[in-house]
């Protein structure tokens, strides 16, 4: 046993002793009982509480600590002082995934990226931080699970992200998964993605660097376009023998087609092929192969992006929409609630809204959210309001030049359905270097929001 | 904030008309007094409000060394009266432009959204004499980092983007006699504070350790946002 660690949290397993939730709503309660005398096991405990600050108010429980939860944790309290907020990542050190491209040729460094804490975030904005993962949930007993314990909640938040969905282009033996995620990363999730999609790039001598693009509401839709335009950027200026080669699933360029096309053309002609309507069908790691459902390509090296879904969590704590194709919350489309369940929320990545799926959407969405959380706390209802997608790509890196959208959405309310952008959706695809200077600042903003007072 | 630099004035007027001496007035609560002090150009000769290149942005520290604040020429009057609103409910009322043509304006440089402004490096905000894409119109603030936007003629209010209020307007008063512009004070939004607490690291950088918070003494010096800032972008 780790003396390090709290005994209280620990289980000695003489007896059968086991977190159990309550009948009908607990889901996903874990921990390992091993019965009998002499028993050489232990378990972690989630039968305990963290030993948390008496509450003042009532309490809202935010797990994950990306741009939706620490926006919604910076504002809730805003909103409405009386909030006691506790916020629960598993993580301890945050690198944002967004700008991440750009810290691989040296537009922005790590501490761009990473020099953010969860510490400050929580002092500047009233709240109390807990590294811990999330192991179950009750929602009868309105009792989160972790392993260091559980949380009693008032409200409760989930914005856990998303997971990679391999088996979508044909990668499901565990063999073959774990040879292309760890080899050839989609970096669209963890900072350790980027930390070697960097050094893909400052390695990279020569050969096809491939690209893939999947289908769906995938994280970032410009996302993979600008890594590529920013590895083709990178070839460039080296003069490095090689080329980069998108395998896009989708028929054309999903969003700013106009501004990639035109880099595409005019920045990179002969270092940068986009082949359309190319979903990846199969991966052989081994042998650097990628198949299409026609065509067969190899490459040196690559950043495969499989299909994504909203994160394993919320399939496992049984919160899944059964009519998501990629898994997502089953959530009231305007105000993020689990239908039926006002003190449980949904938002970021894992909501089940044809939102872009993108660091200012989930900042954007927070903020209303925030405001939802204030509101109902107080037995007051509010008006749906859109998120708004300011995103921007540098589709140059020497020098950064970049272009943007802003958008933002319609509600139909005889479909209770996001039915797509408002009709003031604009786009700016004429890439400059006063979009490339604003969209440093932009992500400064979003960090400011999220991590400061 | 220093509170002793604070006054609430609840009532009519912050100040008042005296001989020859148009100072802004505000109507409602939201008033801070600071150390008046005279604009300057860079060679510290005053600025004459006739004289002002019309429609160029002009960047002076105030209230603070550090907090930058646009001095801006409009092509017309900009007429008082317009009521206002900050992010925490306090109303207000634009006190209007001042000098002979009552086109002068001054704000906070310091977007209500996320707090971007001008520095050395480059601005992301501006103000923008033609069309403005963002805005949607001419003779608009704007912000290029979320798309934010802000009418200088109408006491600074959004006109578009998630900011949530007003620029914070800065309280100038015009001597006719001499010409001459000083700023007072401020209204409307107070985000010092929470500007200080999320830049004071890059400040102390640019200003010097704890420099930032130093009131300006007896003039500023106004320049052309073209030259405070390498690059300013509009949109």
């Amino acid at each position: 046993m780790n003396e390090n660690l709290d005994r209280r949290n620990f289980l000695k397993m003489g007896g059968a002793v086991l977190a159990a939730g309550t009948a009908g709503c607990a889901t996903g309660v874990t921990g390992s009982a091993v019965a009998g005398s002499g028993s050489t096991s232990a378990a972690i405990s989630t039968v305990d509480y963290i030993k948390l600050p008496k509450a003042k108010g009532p309490r809202l429980v935010v797990v994950g600590a990306g741009t939706s939860g620490m926006t919604i944790a910076a504002h809730a309290k805003k909103n409405y002082p009386n909030f006691d907020v506790v916020v629960v990542d598993k993580r301890d050190m945050y690198a944002s995934c967004f700008n991440s491209s750009l810290w691989y040729v040296g537009i922005i460094n790590l501490e761009f990226l990473a020099a953010h804490s969860f510490l400050d975030a929580a002092t500047n904005n009233g709240y109390n931080f807990v590294c811990a993962t999330v192991t179950g949930l009750d929602r009868a007993a309105r009792k989160l699970y972790t392993n260091n314990g559980a949380i009693d909640y008032d409200f409760l938040v989930l914005a856990p992200g998303i997971s990679y969905d391999y088996a979508k282009i044909g990668v499901t033996d565990p063999e073959n998964v774990y040879g292309v995620s760890q080899k050839y990363p989609g970096g669209f999730i963890s900072p350790m993605e980027h930390v070697t999609l960097r050094r893909k790039f400052q390695e990279f001598e020569g050969g096809t660097f491939i690209q893939t693009v999947p289908s769906g509401n995938y994280r970032c839709l410009p996302g993979p376009y600008e890594r590529a335009c920013l590895m083709a950027g990178w070839i460039k200026k080296n003069g490095i023998k090689g080329k980069v080669l998108i395998l896009d699933a989708n028929p054309e360029v999903t969003i700013k087609k106009q501004g990639f096309h035109d880099a595409f053309d005019t920045l990179y002609k002969g270092i940068l092929e986009w082949k359309p309507t190319s979903a990846v069908t199969a991966v052989d790691h081994e042998k650097k192969i990628i198949k299409t459902e026609f065509e067969q390509y190899s490459f040196d090296d690559a950043s495969i992006y499989p299909n994504i879904r909203a994160s394993t969590m919320i399939e496992q704590l049984g919160l899944v929409d059964p009519t998501s194709l990629q898994k997502e919350a089953n959530i009231d489309v305007r105000f993020y609630n689990i239908k039926g369940d006002p003190h449980v929320y949904v938002t970021g990545d894992a909501r089940n809204h044809p939102y872009s799926k993108s660091a200012n959407t989930s900042n954007t969405e927070g903020q209303f959210v925030a405001k939802v959380l204030a509101a109902r706390a107080q037995g007051k209802e509010i008006a749906w309001e859109s998120p708004e997608t300011v995103c921007y790509s540098m589709t140059n890196a020497f020098p950064p030049e970049a272009i943007k959208v802003d958008a933002k959405y319609t509600y139909d309310a005889a479909k209770d359905a996001i039915t797509g952008f408002s009709p003031d959706t604009k786009t700016w695809e004429t890439r400059d270097q006063a979009m490339g200077r604003a969209y440093l600042e932009w992500a400064q903003g979003i960090y400011r929001d999220t991590f400061g007072g | 904030m220093d509170r002793r630099n604070f006054i609430k004035v609840c009532g009519a007027g912050a100040a008042a008309i005296a001989a020859g001496v148009h100072t802004q007035l505000v109507y409602a609560g939201t008033v801070k007094d600071f150390p008046k002090v005279k604009l300057v150009d860079a060679d510290g000769k005053p600025l004459k409000a006739s004289s002002l290149s019309k429609e160029e942005a002009y960047v002076f520290g105030y209230p603070f060394v550090g907090t930058p604040a646009f001095l801006i020429a409009l092509p017309s009057a900009a007429p008082a009266g317009a009521a206002l609103k900050t992010e925490s409910g306090e109303e207000y009322s634009f006190p209007g432009g001042v000098g002979g043509n009552k086109n002068i304006v001054a704000y906070l440089a310091v977007c209500t959204h996320q707090l971007a402004h001008p520095e050395k490096k480059g601005s992301v905000i501006a103000y923008t004499a033609g069309n403005s894409e963002t805005a949607g119109r001419a003779a608009a603030i704007t912000c290029c980092s979320h798309n934010s936007a802000f009418d200088p003629a109408d006491g600074g209010r959004v006109i578009t983007g998630k900011a949530p209020q007003p620029l914070p307007g800065i309280r100038l008063e015009h001597d006719a006699a001499s010409d001459e512009i000083y700023a007072t004070g401020m209204y409307g939004a107070d985000m010092l504070e929470d500007f200080f607490k999320k830049f004071k690291g890059n400040l102390n950088k640019e200003f010097g350790i704890g420099k930032y918070r130093e009131a300006p003494a007896g003039t500023v010096q106004a320049v052309l946002l073209s030259k405070y800032s390498a690059d300013a972008d509009r949109c």
